[in-house]
């Protein structure tokens, strides 16, 4: 499957996304295919100065991605992810005339006409994380599986923007997809409370001491819970969680990708999945999984 | 009869300035003096007043008026002021008609113009009817001077009392086991803190004693049908199991039970027995036993043993008891604690959770452990009737047993040396050992049974000559003995010897005759008996030959991977072709490959050969174990049974009668090779109809079939808990296979106490009472009856008062509050017992852990003030909330945090206890807690909740850790509050609650006269005004029935005599049962008396000649006329 791709900022930068992310893509035959001169998403702080602003920021990268052929968007970032999909929400379901006239889809394309570009269909905003879950078949689910991983316990972690708005009820606290799926891969996700919990976002640049409780929280939990990982979704995520949790010495967590722990079980080596970048060393975690894998296979 | 000219005032009232100015009165006056027959029309400010009723009166009487309509607010409003005044002028109260220009014009419209258009055409069309109105007359008819209250709560407790003081005749329903309600279950009451049961046990107890009343406990209400002062209820009492009147309420009986399960009186937060009485202070004061659904284990044992019965005993260390239990249906337990393919562990609920119970591991273990001597045998009744037993196997003895306690005389005939049928011949000593078997044989035969060995039917004796000895009925448990041959070659070749007949010889003779190579061809348990014992006998390899896969061999688990251990070598898929010879001495045998094919009827897939790949097996000897049949030449030498398709004795399947009157058989001669348990399951069959033969009852058979069509099951057995700490199943110790091959000892070895003791403690009590008897042992007065069924009472009384209260709000649905996740969040009702003398911890506020809280946050309004949820204010939280603050402090001296929204304390010397509470240092926070969760932010705080709110007053977010969490959960409708509805018609508002007649002038009444409402089942209330309202509902009550009479509606229905054409369709649609059939003139005619004026009839009515009174055609068609 051929998908366009929004990386957002931090896609690239960050400890093994993007490696781990392309390997696990091509195992699985999935195409991103980058936005051409996609631009910034505008993130939550755009969307509370200007609205109008946040939607036009979307609006361009859905228009563009349009101009490619697709109808789908895949964006592996949470704030990415929300803030284009509440935009699309707006411009795509919000039928109302607006205050300043016409409905929302027809102000967006008179702008963008300046570019040349315009949104004729609906664009669907995608987490990869959904996509690459639902792609992997059972076949690959039985492959990959070993009872054996059951001993390590993985926290799993979605940030607070995945599940909300978009997942009503218990489930938007206390979401359980990634845990039945790395579950099915044959890891042990425990159960904690912090799994929907604020990481502090781009709000450690300005005042890193709120971060830094937020953070604290949430790796307190893990601790508690006996985690021998987190694992994200998000590159800001990842990022909090890592950097803050080495400032603070509390002993440290590793904090992967999920398509860090995908690649390994489907047998890549983790010098590919950009593994050794991540701050708190995960050597333990491989060395478990390896040392797992070795004794079923002998 | 003369017509009079219709002569109609016509009346507008201002309604002070509801009416005017918005609609001009004097226009629609002056307007309505143009009707037709309008001789009056006047307006006037208020006409409900008596000077406006005097205008009407004045008018009727002075111009001679026979007709009036009032132009004013609704008729619900003042429809009978009005027909009161016509009636006093002297007119025929139905000669009125009201227009209602207040509620439908004055208040709805905003344009005055439009507003009195409106007016003037209601008017008008009301004009256009009273014309055709015609006089109707009621009749008083007598009421029954008793009332019913529904619900036994502190609201239905006062009613009742009031009603009965009063002097009528009460019954009071309740479908708990006590009466009080929700109140039986608090500590203290705001806000004077007395303490609840020292208030309400009064009442519970003057209920109790109070000759007019009659309480109905643990009954529910399941129709009400009749109307004002003459209702019929019908009630259905569940059994308790325990007789009322009888106990003394000692309790022996629940010291002595051994099911335990979760109280719900005290909210689950402990436990009690499967008899139980709520709380000591409960009336009525008996105990009562809860029975589910049978267990599954018990309904999957075909001889319908009560394994609950006896794994609780074994639980409780009375193993006797477990022995005596298990004797109640099967004489051999030893033998199937060892042998039972037990179809009740596949059935266990519990494997759900962890792993089914060792139910047949605990048989053996109550089997080995307890005396046979001991077991009590009923006393038995001689009886002169002699019945033949003829085999002595599981099924004949089966029948023996059972039948020699009903008192009958047995001779059991038996070909061989010793009795017990293949439980001696064919399963080998290692899983059977004979001690065992003559043990249990003993015991059968100690209770005065004959065994005549040695006596092969149609060798020593026929069935003549046992007519001839007299006895009365005859037993076949003949069992199938006769080897199934596999024809192929060779078969009769030396060194072939059939799996039975191997098995007996070294069963019997121990003869130690296995060759070196030997091959077991078949798949069930016969064969791997065979394999196992040749491999004991002397064989140095032993192979096992089956034409499926090993996952298809019906042989138990158990027994082949018994014989892998012991080294025993399954060939699979292997079909044998033909038996290889040299010098007539075996020397291999030929198989051939199979394949699995389609599936078969069986259910399993077809094995299909392989052609072209044949192949040998070495060995020089071969067990074929591929089945047996019966031995049926010696009993057709005088007889002609019908004989099966497969050759087995052919019977009826409910009485396991032969062909032939008088002679009965079961077990495998039946069924062909079966399990011990389901010969022993037919025995029993056989018992009941000998039994009924020798009486000549056989025909109570047929009734009980149809009876049982009828019956199903409930299935309502307990939900599993989702806290059970998994524990691993008892598996009995096992000899090493190494030693064990090379003898005969036993290789399962049992399970040593700890483990039975352990195991059975798994038990999920799946049908609560396990049945055990021990409560009726113990009970000295003889109260405990365990055949009670469940009772139905009709009554009939004049009024009824619903009081059906309330339920509290499921806090789980606000998953953010952490309920049914985090030990410590509580309801509101959970700290009610908490804080109860006689609740889990005896009113010590612990924490799960047993230790003090020493902060605690109280969240108000869960479930309440909530858009999500209920919109409405529950009323009573904020009180109860601030009475578990103070509650609180008191005992523990904890910090308490109040979160509210607003606090609502309006009442008498309520204001002065919020400031109580205050002054008593509770933090009082004033914001909707958003979250509770256990993430801290201190170490210190470790295995705290954290409360997150906002204070609003302060505008600061709120991370408040504390020990526990109280959620006052608002107030619902009852459970059941629908089907009462439904009932008695009185509706509910979309909350719920029950309608009242008017929200201020009317409360306690409700649309459908007769029925009244008190307590919380109308909306939220506190104990004072639910009393207070309870009070008020039994005062109309008494008032509306101490007339004596009421009088019947007027407005009903009629039916045409002329036009009916007797279909009946009407009968079939009155919900009143008010129209009968008179079969003289063939119409249908209406009971004047119950009917309600519905309408049914006449929508229904295919002639049109049903119609309602006050509602006919000609009026109705008029009155729309006068819109048009």
């Amino acid at each position: 499957m051929k998908y366009a791709f929004f990386p957002g900022c931090a896609h690239d930068t960050s400890a093994g996304y993007k490696e781990s992310l392309d390997a696990v893509c091509s195992r699985l035959e999935i195409e991103l295919v980058e936005i051409t001169d996609w631009n910034c998403c505008g993130a939550t702080i755009t969307a509370g100065e200007s609205r109008i602003s946040s939607i036009y920021l979307a609006a361009r990268s859905f228009a563009l991605s349009e101009k490619m052929g697709f109808t789908d968007i895949l964006t592996g970032c949470n704030a990415c992810y929300t803030t284009l999909r509440k935009s699309a929400d707006i411009i795509f379901l919000d039928k109302k005339e607006t205050d300043t006239g016409g409905r929302q889809i027809d102000i967006v394309n008179k702008q963008l006409l300046s570019e040349g570009l315009e949104l004729t269909r609906k664009i669907n905003v995608r987490h990869v994380m959904d996509v690459l879950f639902s792609t992997t078949s059972d076949m690959v689910l039985k492959n990959s599986r070993n009872i054996f991983f059951s001993h390590i316990n993985i926290a799993c972690y979605y940030g607070c923007q995945y599940t909300r708005p978009w997942i009503e009820g218990r489930e938007s606290e206390d979401p359980q997809y990634m845990e039945n799926f790395l579950e099915s891969l044959g890891f042990n996700a425990i159960h904690h409370s912090a799994k929907t919990a604020c990481c502090g976002a781009a709000g450690a640049m300005p005042n890193i001491s709120i971060a830094q409780t937020l953070v604290r929280r949430i790796m307190e939990c893990a601790r508690k819970a006996s985690a021998d990982a987190v694992v994200t979704i998000c590159p800001l995520c990842q990022f909090n969680l890592d950097t803050l949790q080495s400032q603070q010495g509390t002993g440290g967590i590793p904090v992967l990708f999920f398509t860090q722990l995908m690649g390994l079980c489907f047998g890549i080596e983790p010098e590919k999945l950009g593994m050794e970048k991540l701050l708190v060393s995960s050597e333990n975690v491989i060395k478990q999984f390896q040392h797992h894998k070795k004794a079923v296979e002998s | 009869m003369k017509v009079q000219k219709p002569e109609i005032g016509v009346y507008i009232c201002h309604c002070g300035m509801n009416i005017y100015p918005k609609v001009d009165v004097v226009k629609v006056a002056e307007h309505a003096k143009t009707l037709t027959h309008v001789s009056v029309a006047d307006e006037y400010k208020f006409m409900c007043s008596n000077p406006g009723q005097e205008l009407i009166i004045e008018d009727i009487r002075q111009k001679g008026l026979n007709r009036v309509v009032v132009a004013s607010c609704s008729p619900r409003m003042h429809e009978p002021t009005f027909r009161k005044a016509v009636e006093m002028a002297g007119l025929n109260r139905f000669y009125f008609q009201m227009a209602n220009i207040r509620e439908q014009s004055s208040w709805v419209t905003l344009d005055p113009d439009l507003a009195t258009q409106k007016a003037i055409e209601l008017v008008s069309a009301a004009v256009k009817r009273v014309t055709f109105h015609a006089p109707l007359y009621t009749r008083d008819v007598p009421v029954r001077k008793s009332v019913l209250v529904a619900g036994g709560g502190i609201a239905g407790m006062q009613s009742a009392l009031t009603a009965a003081e009063a002097g009528f005749k009460v019954h009071l329903v309740e479908r708990e086991t006590y009466i009080g309600g929700h109140m039986a279950k608090f500590d203290k009451t705001f806000p004077t803190l007395d303490c609840a049961a020292c208030i309400s046990t009064p009442k519970t107890v003057a209920v109790g004693q109070h000759p007019d009343i009659t309480l109905h406990s643990y009954s529910e209400i399941t129709a009400i049908s009749g109307f004002v002062g003459n209702y019929k209820a019908v009630i259905k009492k569940k059994p308790r199991f325990i007789q009322e009147d009888k106990c003394t309420g000692c309790g022996l009986c629940a010291e002595k039970c051994p099911v335990s399960v979760s109280d719900p009186f005290n909210e689950n937060l402990s436990r009690r027995k499967a008899v139980f009485r709520s709380f000591p202070q409960a009336v009525p004061l008996s105990f009562c036993i809860e029975k589910k659904d049978t267990a599954p284990c018990r309904t999957s044992c075909p001889a319908g043993t009560n394994v609950q019965g006896y794994v609780q005993m074994v639980k409780a260390g009375n193993y006797q008891k477990a022995l005596n239990i298990i004797m109640e249906r099967l004489p051999l337990p030893g033998v199937l604690g060892r042998v039972c393919p037990h179809p009740c562990e596949s059935n266990c609920r519990r494997s759900s959770a962890d792993s089914a119970v060792s139910i047949r591991a605990l048989k053996r273990f109550a089997a080995d452990n307890a005396d046979f001597c001991n077991v009590p045998l009923p006393d038995v009744k001689e009886r002169d009737a002699k019945i033949a037993v003829i085999g002595s196997g599981p099924s004949g003895l089966t029948v023996a047993y059972y039948l020699r306690l009903k008192g009958f005389k047995i001779t059991i005939f038996e070909s061989m040396e010793k009795p017990g049928g293949m439980l001696r011949t064919g399963i080998p000593d290692y899983r059977l050992p004979p001690a065992v078997l003559d043990r249990e044989i003993e015991h059968i035969l100690s209770t005065g049974i004959e065994l005549r060995t040695g006596m092969a039917l149609g060798i020593d004796f026929t069935l003549k000559n046992l007519g001839e000895e007299e006895f009365k009925a005859v037993f076949l448990g003949i069992g199938a003995n006769v080897p199934i041959k596999m024809h192929i070659e060779n078969e009769e070749a030396e060194g072939v010897v059939d799996a039975v007949v191997f098995l007996r010889r070294e069963n019997l003779e121990k003869q130690h005759a296995a060759k070196k190579r030997v091959v077991v061809i078949g798949g069930g348990n016969v064969a791997i008996d065979a394999a196992r014992v040749a491999a004991r006998s002397g064989a140095d390899e032993v192979s096992v030959v089956y034409r499926r896969s090993r996952e298809e061999m019906p042989a138990d688990r158990e027994e082949i991977e018994g014989a892998l251990e012991e080294g025993i070598e399954f060939i699979n898929l292997a079909g044998p072709k033909k038996i290889l010879v040299k010098n007539g001495y075996v020397t291999g045998i030929e198989c051939i490959k199979n394949e699995l094919g389609p599936v078969d009827d069986s259910g399993r897939r077809r094995p299909m050969p392989v052609e072209g790949s044949e192949y040998a097996i070495e060995c020089d000897m071969i067990i074929p174990a591929i089945g047996q049949g019966v031995e049926t030449d010696p009993l057709m030498k005088d007889n002609h049974f019908e004989l099966t398709r497969w050759g087995t004795l052919s019977v009826d399947s409910m009485t396991c009668q032969t062909s032939e009157p008088g002679i009965f058989a079961a077990g495998d001669a039946v069924t062909g090779p079966a399990t011990v348990v389901e010969a022993i399951a037919e025995g029993h069959r056989a018992v009941t109809a000998i039994e009924r033969y020798v009486n000549g009852k056989m025909a109570l058979f047929e009734t009980e079939a149809e009876q049982q069509e009828k019956e199903n099951s409930k299935n309502d057995c307990p939900p599993i808990p989702d806290d059970i700490q998994p524990v691993r199943r008892a598996e009995p110790v096992t000899a090493d296979p190494l030693i064990r091959k090379n003898s005969f000892d036993e290789v399962d070895l049992g399970l040593d106490e700890a483990s039975a003791v352990e195991d059975a403690g798994k038990c999920l009590n799946c049908s609560v009472c396990c049945e055990c008897m021990e409560c009726r042992d113990v009970c000295e007065v003889n109260a405990v009856d365990h055949e009670m069924e469940k009772e139905t009472t009709e009554v009939d009384v004049g009024a009824v008062i619903l009081a059906t209260g309330f339920k509290t709000f499921q806090a789980e649905k606000l998953f953010q509050y952490g309920y049914g996740i985090y030990p410590e969040v509580y309801t509101s009702l959970e700290f009610e017992r908490l804080n109860n003398a006689t609740g889990p911890t005896s009113g010590e506020i612990v924490m799960k852990n047993g230790r003090k809280p020493e902060s605690v946050a109280i969240v108000h309004c869960v479930g309440s003030r909530d858009s999500r949820n209920n919109k409405y204010c529950s009323r009573v939280c904020c009180m109860y909330s601030m009475k578990f603050a103070h509650l609180v402090k008191e005992k523990t001296g904890a910090e308490v945090w109040e979160y509210y929204i607003d606090m609502r304390s309006p009442g008498k010397l309520y204001e002065e206890f919020y400031t109580r509470v205050m002054e008593e240092g509770v933090h009082l926070v004033r914001g909707r807690v958003a979250e509770i969760t256990d993430l801290t932010d201190r170490r210190e705080d470790d295995g705290k909740l954290t409360v997150v709110a906002e204070n609003t007053l302060t505008g600061k977010n709120m991370r408040t850790p504390v020990d526990m969490v109280i959620l006052s959960v608002g107030l619902e409708s009852a459970e059941g509050s629908e089907d009462i509805g439904r009932m008695t018609g009185v509706s509910r508002d979309k909350d719920g609650w029950f309608n009242e007649l008017h929200a201020k002038l009317a409360p306690v009444s409700t649309p459908i006269s007769g029925i009244f409402l008190a307590g919380c089942c109308q909306g939220p209330k506190d104990i004072p005004d639910t009393v207070a309202q309870a009070s008020g509902a039994a005062g109309e009550a008494i008032s509306l029935l101490s007339r004596g009479s009421v009088s019947t509606k007027a407005e009903i229905s009629f039916i045409d005599p002329e036009l009916c054409a007797g279909c009946r369709t009407c009968i079939e649609v009155c919900a009143y049962s008010a129209i009968d059939f008179d079969g003289s003139k063939n119409i249908s005619v209406v009971n004047e008396t119950l009917c309600q004026g519905c309408g049914s009839c006449s929508s229904a009515c295919p002639a049109s000649a049903a119609g309602v009174k006050h509602f006919t055609d000609l009026q109705l068609m008029n009155e729309l006329e006068g819109f048009l």
